[in-house]
């Protein structure tokens, strides 16, 4: 008799149908719509349509803006803070991570709400021509720091401590353990900080919309824009190019997705 | 030592700057008063709004029927799946595991986009708590699979095998041997896809149609020109849910840590 009616490999048949039908499918769907007029003939006028909206280069140098400025203040900040962890040790080590970690499961609506509210009780208005961008790249770092931190700390504490100590016994000071030993180490966290700071910085509207009252536009507002209208093909453009980001980290993540990490790093 | 303070410093600095923000809108929440910043005394007045808020309250009650659900079926589907993985050939692993990271590295309005424009024009249905539920299991799922999995390497193959031996069927196998080895990472995937459930906006928003859940309710109060001041006790309940949650976990896993070593 045969032993194994179920073999194991089958529990997976349903999850693969569910994924080919909810996920591949519809990316296909989004390369269709872009790339098929209504009449249902090939056509590059979806591009065409939204490359020469007037307002395209504009938004595209303001995502670009918005998300290299946030990225970077991010890096900056959020550098030292998950050193500084990393050194810590024990209970104190873990609390501090969590508290750091904490709002990145707070909905982002509401901390861009929050952060509205505390500028607005400081005084600051809202929705004023000159602060729009500060404003939202403000908001961008405040929503997305924990998704730097993180990572980085990650690749920190994986550091052999024994590669430190022979650099300190082979005569490097302080600062030059840091420069040639530590930081070369956490490129790969670095990276993955960067990616998943940068992919949704230039993709949200949400904080845009609440922060500016609509007045900013950016990648993801134009993608709502377009759906609200119902012009799947132009919207399809768009998000076409948002996957290219997206396929891009996929290639530069693929060492790590062996390790299971990616946001669910807390867990 | 003056590195050390130094660093002190920093890290509280920052801290400070994080929680400020969140401190001062639930600070906000015990006062009845009109705007955010100017104290009128302490009241549970928006906490009794909140209640009486037959809108808020209904896009509460579909936040948790959605995250129940959906974190629900896709601990259910991921745990199978993990299993199937795991016990596939190189090759198909791999090409599993790459559209496994799909949903996971995707911007969120990708996403979105390509399952609205899947259920409008394919499936032609009407949006609502079914799609949202569809499209919550499909982002939610490949979280639940990369936290059952490694759980999985982990088990010892041979006591599946040791238990055919000694007469169990395959069925009861699983449920006596792998289930109760891969368990905690079936509830760390749960209350994962439970919190990306609840968390979830972009892709909310444009599958539901017009029903809400709490961010996509909120969404639409902020970007009218009046808000529901009763949104601030909301705001509050759900930091001190989440807090729970994640307290709770760690707590969990501090524990765990310690019985391994």
């Amino acid at each position: 008799m045969k032993r194994i009616a179920l073999t194991r490999k089958s529990f997976a048949y349903p999850y693969i149908i569910y994924m080919a039908i909810f996920v591949v499918f519809p990316l296909i769907l989004l390369l269709l719509n872009a790339f098929i007029s209504n009449d249902g003939e090939f056509t590059f006028s979806h591009f065409q349509k939204v490359f020469s909206e007037p307002t395209f280069i504009k938004v595209f140098w303001n995502s670009v803006k918005v998300g290299i400025l946030s990225t970077a203040v991010c890096l900056l900040i959020g550098y030292p803070v998950a050193f500084i962890l990393s050194k810590m040790k024990g209970i104190k080590g873990a609390t501090m991570l969590m508290l750091f970690i904490l709002p990145m499961w707070i909905n982002s609506l509401l901390r861009t709400q929050a952060i509205r509210a505390l500028l607005e009780s400081m005084g600051v208005v809202i929705g004023k021509e000159s602060t729009l961008m500060p404003m939202v790249v403000l908001a961008m770092v405040y929503d997305y720091l924990p998704f730097m931190i993180l990572p980085i700390y990650t690749t920190l504490t994986k550091i052999d401590n024994s590669l430190l100590e022979a650099a300190g016994d082979l005569g490097a000071n302080s600062l030059n353990c840091l420069v040639k030993v530590t930081i070369p180490l956490s490129v790969p966290g670095v990276i993955s900080g960067i990616l998943m700071v940068f992919l949704p910085s230039i993709s949200t509207f949400a904080i845009t919309d609440i922060l500016t009252g609509g007045k900013f536009v950016l990648f993801g507002n134009m993608i709502d824009e377009y759906v609200t209208k119902s012009n799947y093909g132009r919207a399809s453009v768009l998000s076409l190019m948002l996957l290219i980001f997206v396929a891009l980290s996929l290639i530069l993540d693929r060492d790590k997705s062996e390790q299971g990490k990616a946001g669910g790093g807390l867990w | 030592m003056v590195k050390k303070i130094f660093s002190n410093i920093y890290i509280w600095i920052i801290l400070l700057l994080v929680y400020a923000p969140i401190l001062w809108l639930m600070a906000f929440s015990f006062t009845s008063s009109k705007t955010i910043g100017t104290w009128t005394g302490f009241s549970l007045d928006l906490y009794v709004k909140m209640f009486q808020n037959t809108s808020m309250m209904e896009a509460l009650k579909n936040t948790l029927i959605l995250g129940i659900s959906s974190a629900v079926i896709s601990t259910f589907i991921g745990t199978f799946a993990a299993i199937g993985i795991y016990n596939m050939k190189n090759r198909s692993k791999k090409v599993v595991k790459a559209i496994n990271q799909i949903p996971i590295l995707n911007a969120d309005i990708v996403t979105a986009v390509s399952l609205m424009i899947l259920f409008v024009t394919v499936f032609n249905v009407q949006r609502g708590l079914l799609t949202a539920l569809l499209a919550h299991i499909t982002f939610c799922t490949p979280y639940v699979i990369l936290n059952v999995l490694p759980r999985l390497h982990q088990t010892n193959n041979n006591l599946y095998e040791a238990a055919l031996d000694l007469g169990a069927t395959p069925t009861q196998a699983l449920f006596k041997v792998v289930i109760p080895e891969v368990l905690p990472g079936m509830v760390s995937g749960f209350l994962l896809a439970f919190t990306l459930s609840i968390d979830d906006f972009a892709v909310t928003v444009f599958n539901i149609g017009s029903a809400n859940t709490l961010s996509t309710y909120i969404y639409k109060s902020l970007t009218k020109t009046s808000q529901p001041i009763e949104l601030r006790a909301l705001f509050t309940v759900i930091i001190i849910i989440i807090a729970t949650i994640l307290i709770f976990n760690n707590i969990k896993s501090a524990k765990k840590a310690k019985e391994m070593k």
